[in-house]
């Protein structure tokens, strides 16, 4: 509002000298008028006075200035010729004939015409040079006020309402009209978002049209209509639809930032009689503030996105440390169990007999089982939360086998099952999150061991392999869905039960649990059903894929495929 | 001050630092258990007074604490007690982050809750063991020649045999192995290694030394997937062990 009040009043000091400063070159009726008139009378008065010719040529001279200065230097140089004639009529001797018998005759009239068109060519160029001096000024002071606005608005709709009112207030212009960039659809310019000023909505005029506007948009070029070409193209439309004639010229105008097109801005005009298009000048001012309004729509843009990046951020952060505070809380009470059964373990005497170990050796391994269900449980809601950010590191997956095999053994749910291990030569070292590597691999192992009856063999096979040569369970190949060429592929195999046709993709959903086995029998195998869904959601988090197949003589085929990645090797080694 | 391992009325003190009681008094028993001098802290301000007070061979210090945590100690220690005391950071999965900024900032080892007897015990032995490296290198200077049946070291002839065979090491996997080496069953962070090899402007391009350490298994183990010697922690660094010596 503050600087609005500031600005009104240069503008209308200058559009109240319009008569002025219109016209500049050419020839207007007022001008011509007052051309013939001052001359008339001049004429009328200095002959009745009698006055002398020296005194009649400054007259003429005054007059010739007024009218350039006033008119332009068209008007001028008819005063100038008129002026001419008229002295040489009736004020060169012989009086009453354009012919002159003296050379002092001659040189008074020529020496007043030289004299004259020479300063009206300075008043001219005067005139023209403070007119375009004033139209910098105004448009100096418009674009500072624009940018204030752009930088003190917060809100989008209000900033861009005051900047469009500003840009229609200096153009003169009836209507103007922002249309901004669908950010949902692409390339698709959205109505909705449409900003305008003053409403337009009920006039029977054609523009603005959002055909227009779009086809704008998408080609990035500007589109003027002319006064009286306004429907010259599609005349029988006219009638049909009840539009009427437009009176003003429009602009369309593609909002531009870098290589961005952002919206269009469509401005109507001031109605003309004399202009059938907007003059160099307005165009250039349209182009000023179509990039002025572009930095405006950016500017409330980038403020919004860096409101959300804020959001997500401060989200994120929270989902975190509420993950990591439950962790905490969940797993202080095991510790202080584990560590108590140690103390426990400390006191070796013989009275206590076997029993007492046996029982202590029972809460070790019920705690260590409720701990590996906490991490499964919060691996689980991190994935769910998409918090689970891989920490990732080179690593050579044979070993990640081999150490999650070496733990496991102490476990006597696989010390049952014989393990073979086939890992081929050379394999490159894998771009993986170790922990989360080794928490996936668990899942699979424990999950084949508890599927298939004791003394079954598990074998882990670790492999290269070219995408294109993976065959999925759909019958396609890898090859999307990957982003490198080539793949390891880690394959646990068992010799179980199988997994029922149907269920071989539902087995990974979370809480998932198959209930049959292949021949329809009802198993009996404890667990929660969450194990293979954080398997997915680590192998998916590393930009894998794990999949389930039956094997031809029966068990069950697990396998994970993660991208090779190169990996940097900068540095003067073999 | 500088006590040695022949000192044999010495006991070695350590502060267990923890909010949980539980954890502090369980730690307690079992460490004075196997011949240690244990005092107790149930907070980083606390845990501060007792290091700068009774300057303790050893701190095991848990990270996440109500007042002043972990890292904030580790820190305070470094760099304002200016103590070396060898810092054994306990630590929930999960809070590998917290554990990873803790050993950057100078701790020496750490626990992953919850832990086994043994493990405390042999992380305990492999810091008081370095602690006592550092304050008295006359008494315990490092061997010049590692070995077991299957692999020598000979750090004075920059040689290294495998079952009697000479190996042929880059400049890079030599130093590597040797920094490895000298420091048995410690970790070393893959920024120490960093420093270290490449030097102090490196520290981030952990892949280097994945390469490296790939490349020096292929030549030093008898089978790279199971490394008896160079073993990984994962997301941290590297630990050297000599499986002979150490018996595990």
């Amino acid at each position: 509002m503050k600087f609005q009040g500031k600005s009104k009043k240069p503008l209308t000091d200058l559009y109240q000298n319009r008569l002025l400063y219109f016209s500049t070159a050419r020839l207007r009726w007022q001008g011509v008028l007052f051309s013939f008139l001052s001359v008339a009378v001049a004429t009328l008065i200095l002959f009745l006075l009698n006055e002398a010719p020296y005194n009649v040529n400054m007259v003429f001279m005054f007059l010739t200035l007024i009218s350039t200065v006033w008119f332009g230097l068209m008007t001028g140089f008819l005063t100038a010729v008129l002026s001419f004639f008229c002295f040489d009529f009736f004020f060169i001797p012989p009086f009453f004939t354009l012919v002159i018998d003296a050379l002092q005759g001659w040189t008074a009239v020529l020496l007043f015409f030289g004299t004259a068109l020479f300063a009206n060519q300075v008043a001219g160029r005067a005139r023209i040079s403070s007119f375009h001096a004033q139209q910098h000024a105004l448009e100096a002071t418009a674009l500072y006020e624009l940018g204030t606005e752009v930088l003190t608005r917060i809100d989008q709709r209000e900033m861009l309402l005051v900047v469009l009112r500003k840009v229609s207030e200096i153009l003169k212009a009836q209507h103007c009209t922002l249309y901004l960039l669908d950010e949902g659809v692409e390339g698709k310019l959205l109505e909705s978002a449409m900003i305008e000023l003053p409403s337009y909505h009920n006039n029977p005029h054609r523009h603005p049209d959002p055909a227009i506007a779009q086809t704008v948009f998408q080609q990035n070029r500007v589109a003027y209509f002319p006064v009286q070409s306004n429907f010259q193209s599609d005349s029988s439309r006219q009638h049909n639809d009840g539009l009427v004639d437009e009176t003003a010229p429009v602009a369309y105008l593609p909002l531009t930032y870098g290589s961005q097109v952002m919206g269009v801005m469509v401005t109507v005009g001031r109605d003309r009689d004399e202009q059938l298009n907007f003059s160099v000048e307005e165009n250039r001012l349209i182009q000023v503030f179509a990039n002025h309004v572009a930095l405006a729509v950016e500017h409330a843009r980038l403020i919004r996105e860096s409101a959300q990046v804020a959001t997500l951020r401060d989200s994120d952060q929270l989902k975190s440390s509420l993950l990591a505070s439950v962790s905490h809380e969940l797993r202080t009470p095991l510790t202080s169990i584990t560590t108590a059964v140690a103390n426990l373990e400390l006191y070796d005497e013989p009275q206590l007999g076997t029993d007492y170990h046996e029982t202590l050796n029972i809460i070790e391994q019920e705690t260590e089982r409720l701990d590996r269900l906490v991490t499964n449980l919060l691996d689980l809601s991190k994935i769910e939360a998409h918090a689970l950010k891989p920490d990732f590191g080179w690593y050579y997956l044979p070993e990640i086998v081999q150490k999650v095999l070496e733990r496991l053994n102490k476990n006597p749910l696989l010390k049952s099952h014989p393990v073979i291990t086939t890992f081929t030569p050379d394999l490159p070292l894998a771009h993986v999150d170790y922990l989360q590597l080794d928490q996936a691999l668990t899942n699979l192992i424990e999950n084949a061991a508890k599927y298939s009856a004791p003394n079954r063999p598990i074998t882990i096979t670790v492999e290269l392999q070219a995408c294109v040569e993976v065959k999925l369970p759909s019958g396609q190949t890898l090859d999307s869905g990957i982003s490198s060429t080539q793949v390891i592929l880690v394959k646990v195999l068992d010799e179980g039960r199988g997994i029922p046709p149907g269920e071989l993709e539902r087995i990974f959903d979370k809480f998932y649990r198959v209930r049959t086995n292949q021949n329809g029998l009802v198993m009996d195998v404890p667990g929660t059903g969450i194990g293979l869904a954080i398997t997915r959601g680590i192998i998916e988090a590393h930009g894998g894929r794990v999949w389930a197949q039956n094997r031809l003589y029966g068990g069950s085929n697990f396998t994970f495929a993660l991208p090779v990645e190169p990996i940097a090797e900068d540095f003067e080694e073999e | 001050m500088a006590k040695t391992q022949f000192d044999s009325i010495y006991k070695p003190k350590i502060l267990v630092v923890d909010d949980e009681p539980a954890i502090t008094i369980g730690l307690k028993r079992q460490l004075s258990s196997q011949g240690y001098e244990v005092r107790t802290a149930s907070g980083g301000v606390q845990a501060l007074e007792e290091i700068e007070q009774n300057s303790p061979d050893l701190v095991i210090l848990d990270l996440m604490m109500p007042d002043l945590d972990g890292l904030q100690v580790t820190r305070e220690v470094r760099r304002r007690i200016l103590s070396n005391v060898p810092i054994i950071v306990l630590s929930a999965r999960g809070e590998s982050r917290q554990k990873v900024e803790a050993l950057d900032l100078g701790a020496d080892d750490y626990l992953t809750k919850p832990f086994g007897l043994d493990e405390l015990l042999a992380r305990v032995r492999v810091a008081l063991r370095h602690r006592q490296q550092l304050s008295n290198p006359m008494v315990s200077a490092s061997p010049t020649i590692i070995n077991d049946d299957f692999l020598t070291i000979d750090l004075e002839k920059h040689l290294v045999y495998k079952e009697g065979q000479e190996i042929k090491l880059t400049p890079k996997q030599y130093e590597t192995l040797k920094f490895l080496a000298s420091n048995p069953d410690k970790l070393i962070t893959h920024q120490m290694l960093l420093h270290h090899i490449w030097g102090p402007e490196y520290g981030k391009e952990t892949q280097y030394l994945h390469v490296l350490i790939g490349q020096l298994r292929q030549k030093l183990e008898s089978d790279s997937a199971t490394p008896r010697y160079i073993l990984t922690e994962p997301g941290l660094g590297y630990r050297f062990r000599l499986p002979e010596r150490n018996d595990i």
